[in-house]
C-alpha cells in the first residue's frame, strides 16, 4: 500500500497526462480554471473515493 | 495578454511571503483584470447571436472600456473595499499584489496596461510579444504560444516549480492554511485530499495549459514559431499610440517624456 506522498507522486502527473491529451484534441477543454480544477477533483478525488466504495 | 503567468505567480510569491499572504485572495487578484471581460473580448454565441466587444483591445486594456481593472489604482480600490467588509488586513494586501503583478505582467505585450489610470490613460508597454486578443481566442493561443510570449510563461512555471515545497501537504498545513480563515474552515468541511487539490489547482492548470497549448499550436496545428521581440511577426500585432489610440502594427512608440522612444515602459 502506498503511503499518500506517494499517491499524490502518481496521481497528479497521470492527472495532467490525461488533461493535456483531451486538451490538445478539446481546447475548449483548457479555456477555464474551473474546469482545470473541477478536473483535479474529479481524478484525485472522486474517482479514488468511488473506487474505494466499491471495492 | 498572459496565458499562464497568472495561475503560477501567486506561487512564487507565496513561496517568498510565506505566512505574510493569503493565498486565496492573491490567487482572485491575479486572476481579477481578466475575471468578467475575456468573454467579451474573444466573443461568446448565445441564441445565434454573437456577443463581442466591436474593438476587443480597446475594451479589453482602453479607455473607454475595462481597461482601468488592469491599473494599480484598481487593486488599490479593490483592496480597501475587501479591507472595510471583512476587516482583514492580510486578505486586503493579498488581493492588491496579486492584481498588481497582472497588471504588471500584462505590461509585456504590445498594447501594455494603463497602470496609472486614472492620473493616464498612457499604456506602459514593453512590447516583448504581440498583443492578439483580437483576432479570436484560438489564434491568441496560436500566435502567444508562438512567440516570446510562451517562454515569459515557461520562466514563472520553472519559478514555481522550483520551489515546489510550496505545493507539498506539509507546507499548505504550516504555512497556508493558518493564515486564511477560509482554509481553515474548508480543512474542516472537506477532506484533506480535496482541499489540497484546490489549493494546487492553479499550478496544475497553469502546466497543464501551457503544455497543451504548445501541442496544440505546434502539434495538431501548424503555427509557426517566431521568437523575436514583438512576435510572433506573423500575427497582426495591436499596439497604442502616445494619444492612446488603437493601431495596427508594431511598436507605435511613445515619444513622451515618460518613455523618451521605444520600448515604452
Amino acid at each position: 500500500m502506498l503511503s499518500p506522498g506517494w499517491r499524490e507522486l502518481i496521481i497528479y502527473p497521470i492527472a495532467g497526462a490525461i488533461y493535456v491529451a483531451l486538451s490538445v484534441f478539446f481546447p475548449e477543454a483548457i479555456l477555464s480554471v474551473f474546469e482545470g480544477i473541477a478536473f483535479l477533483l474529479v481524478m484525485v478525488w472522486l474517482i479514488p473515493r468511488i473506487v474505494r466504495v466499491l471495492r | 495578454m498572459s496565458w499562464v503567468a497568472h495561475d503560477v505567480e501567486p506561487y512564487v510569491i507565496q513561496r517568498h511571503l510565506g505566512k505574510r499572504i493569503a493565498f486565496i485572495p492573491l490567487l482572485i487578484g491575479s486572476y481579477a483584470p481578466d475575471m468578467s471581460t475575456k468573454w467579451f473580448v474573444y466573443g461568446v454565441n448565445l441564441f445565434g447571436f454573437e456577443l463581442k466587444a466591436d474593438n476587443p483591445a480597446q475594451f479589453h486594456r482602453g479607455w473607454p472600456g475595462v481597461g482601468f481593472t488592469h491599473s494599480l489604482a484598481f487593486g488599490v480600490v479593490i483592496g480597501l473595499l475587501i479591507f472595510l467588509v471583512t476587516r482583514h488586513k492580510v486578505w486586503s494586501y493579498s488581493f492588491l499584489i496579486g492584481q498588481w503583478s497582472h497588471a504588471l505582467t500584462d505590461t509585456g505585450d504590445t498594447v501594455g496596461t494603463m497602470l496609472f489610470f486614472p492620473f493616464t490613460t498612457h499604456h506602459f508597454s514593453v512590447g516583448a510579444w504581440a498583443y492578439a486578443g483580437q483576432t479570436g481566442r484560438f489564434n491568441d493561443a496560436g500566435a502567444y504560444f508562438s512567440g516570446p510570449g510562451f517562454v515569459w510563461d515557461g520562466v514563472w512555471i520553472v519559478l514555481a516549480t522550483w520551489g515546489w515545497k510550496t505545493l507539498t501537504r506539509s507546507y499548505f498545513e504550516e504555512n497556508v492554511r493558518p493564515t486564511d480563515p477560509l482554509w481553515i474552515w474548508a480543512s474542516a468541511a472537506l477532506p484533506a485530499v480535496f482541499v489540497l487539490a484546490l489549493y494546487r489547482g492553479a499550478y496544475f492548470y497553469g502546466v497543464c495549459r501551457w503544455i497543451s497549448w504548445l501541442l496544440w499550436a505546434h502539434v495538431a496545428n501548424d503555427y509557426a514559431f517566431s521568437i523575436v521581440w514583438g512576435g510572433p511577426q506573423w500575427v497582426p500585432v495591436l499596439s497604442v499610440t502616445s494619444s492612446g489610440t488603437f493601431i495596427r502594427g508594431p511598436m507605435a512608440g511613445c515619444m513622451g517624456p515618460c518613455c523618451g522612444g521605444m520600448p515604452r515602459f
